[in-house]
């Protein structure tokens, strides 16, 4: 296997056998997952112990994966059905992923353009302050989108939801995050 | 990419996220994983559930076939118990279409020597050997055999004709159509009785398969097997038969007579009746 081999082709390398195809899609993938991880539920430990369970479970369920999805879609979907187990043992399925959800709006519009501040280090430490305060399914579609690549059918599909559910937390999440970061600075 | 993709894509945002601190799982977590994803490459996948689960499929196939093999060897067994004694017998060479041979003490030589056609001696067929059968038996056919050619040899030719040279009721009823007679008076009395058990069609067998044809509504089977029976015992015509010959007892007889009846043989079980009266006389 080489480093220009498709994720599909590594994970059915794995699936007969190859355990250096495993460490190379994980090398690859490690990184964006335990943001994505790091991101939703807060706590470093936490986060810990669900990046752990979801590599896991990509190495329990290889046998089921088919190549005819993509290897991201699959990826994700198993580390989404994690966080939402998560979240079901602590305090419940947060509102936010309600499809009737009211959107949160952070911050005011004050029609500054945040990224016209030349301090990058305190924009970016502005933004993630701003992240944290987002509804958890609206900041999840800007995490999948800005760490997995995906397309908004492909996280609808990932996450099983309308894609029109995630085009509107997605919009909301971006206007939010411009609002937060405006307001702040 | 749609254009709500591109929409909805706000590369200044992006560009600020990734500026942010990155987080890394630890060098611990990064090893676990490995180890584990390397220990599950060596073996082998394990299965999707199934509602029966994998575990059951070898057993319950093994049984299946258990079971399906002891019901067709019994269901076989059944078949071949009547089957194979009828077959067997009807396989016997008829005596009119090839005549028994002579006694060689009887025969007269003849000018042309015998073709390998006309000195064959009629041995009952493998499957008309009783199971019971020692296997000594068999193998005193084969001696029998190559005695007899020797035999045949030597005098030059043996001819075969007429009927068998009648010989002892109780020996007459053991023995097979016209094999006795194909041997010498040389030849040893135990090894004739071995002969005789080995190649017997015995008419109470016969019968009982008659019966038990006639009774399981195949007759299809039952009156090629009555004729038979007739062609070998008494002869091709009935009325002609010398009562004394008939290698049937008169109860045997009888009974012929009441199978050809119900097998509504009446041409046969007449003259069957007439022979059984000429007899008694």
């Amino acid at each position: 296997m080489t480093e220009q081999s498709t994720d599909e082709s590594l994970m059915l390398a794995y699936c007969h056998g190859d355990a250096a195809a495993f460490e190379q899609l994980y090398r690859r993938h490690r990184n964006a997952i335990y943001r994505y991880l790091r991101w939703q539920c807060h706590q470093a430990a936490v986060a810990d112990e669900l990046f752990q369970d979801v590599w896991l479970n990509v190495v329990r369920a290889r046998d089921r994966y088919a190549a005819t999805a993509r290897f991201t879609t699959w990826l994700y979907r198993i580390a989404h059905n994690r966080l939402i187990d998560h979240y079901r043992k602590q305090k419940g399925l947060p509102e936010s992923y309600a499809d009737d959800c009211a959107p949160d709006e952070l911050g005011d519009d004050g029609g500054n353009d945040p990224l016209q501040l030349s301090n990058r280090a305190e924009q970016a430490k502005h933004l993630q302050e701003c992240l944290q305060r987002l509804p958890e399914a609206q900041r999840e579609c800007f995490l999948l989108r800005e760490e997995s690549g995906l397309s908004l059918a492909e996280i609808a599909e990932m996450c099983e939801c309308g894609r029109e559910t995630i085009k509107s937390r997605l919009r909301y999440a971006l206007n939010s995050l411009r609002n937060c970061l405006r307001g702040r600075l | 990419m749609t254009n709500d993709d591109k929409t909805l894509q706000d590369p200044q945002l992006s560009e600020l996220y990734r500026a942010l601190p990155d987080q890394q799982p630890g060098a611990a977590q990064d090893e676990a994983i490995l180890a584990a994803a390397r220990r599950e490459a060596g073996s082998k996948p394990r299965p999707a559930f199934t509602p029966f689960g994998n575990s059951w499929r070898v057993p319950l196939a093994l049984a299946a076939v258990l079971v399906l093999t002891i019901g067709l060897v019994q269901l076989t067994q059944q078949q071949t118990s009547l089957e194979g004694l009828v077959e067997g017998e009807l396989a016997r060479p008829a005596p009119t279409s090839s005549p028994p041979p002579a006694p060689l003490e009887k025969a007269a030589p003849l000018a042309t020597p015998a073709t390998p056609e006309t000195t064959r001696v009629q041995v009952a067929p493998k499957k008309a050997v009783s199971e019971t059968a020692p296997q000594a038996a068999t193998e005193s056919i084969d001696t029998a055999r190559r005695e007899q050619r020797q035999h045949e040899e030597q005098a030059g030719a043996v001819e075969f004709r007429g009927q068998p040279t009648p010989v002892d009721e109780t020996d007459r009823q053991n023995e097979p159509l016209g094999l006795m007679d194909s041997f010498s008076a040389e030849q040893g009395v135990e090894e004739r009785k071995l002969l005789a058990e080995a190649a017997l069609p015995d008419p109470d067998r016969l019968l009982t398969s008659i019966q038990a044809y006639r009774e399981d509504n195949t007759p299809d089977k039952a009156i090629p097997l009555a004729r038979e029976m007739i062609r070998l015992f008494v002869g091709e015509h009935i009325d002609e038969a010398e009562p004394a010959k008939v290698a049937l007892s008169d109860r045997q007889l009888q009974w012929l007579v009441d199978e050809c009846r119900a097998l509504r043989l009446n041409d046969e079980a007449d003259a069957l009746q007439r022979l059984l009266a000429r007899r008694q006389q």
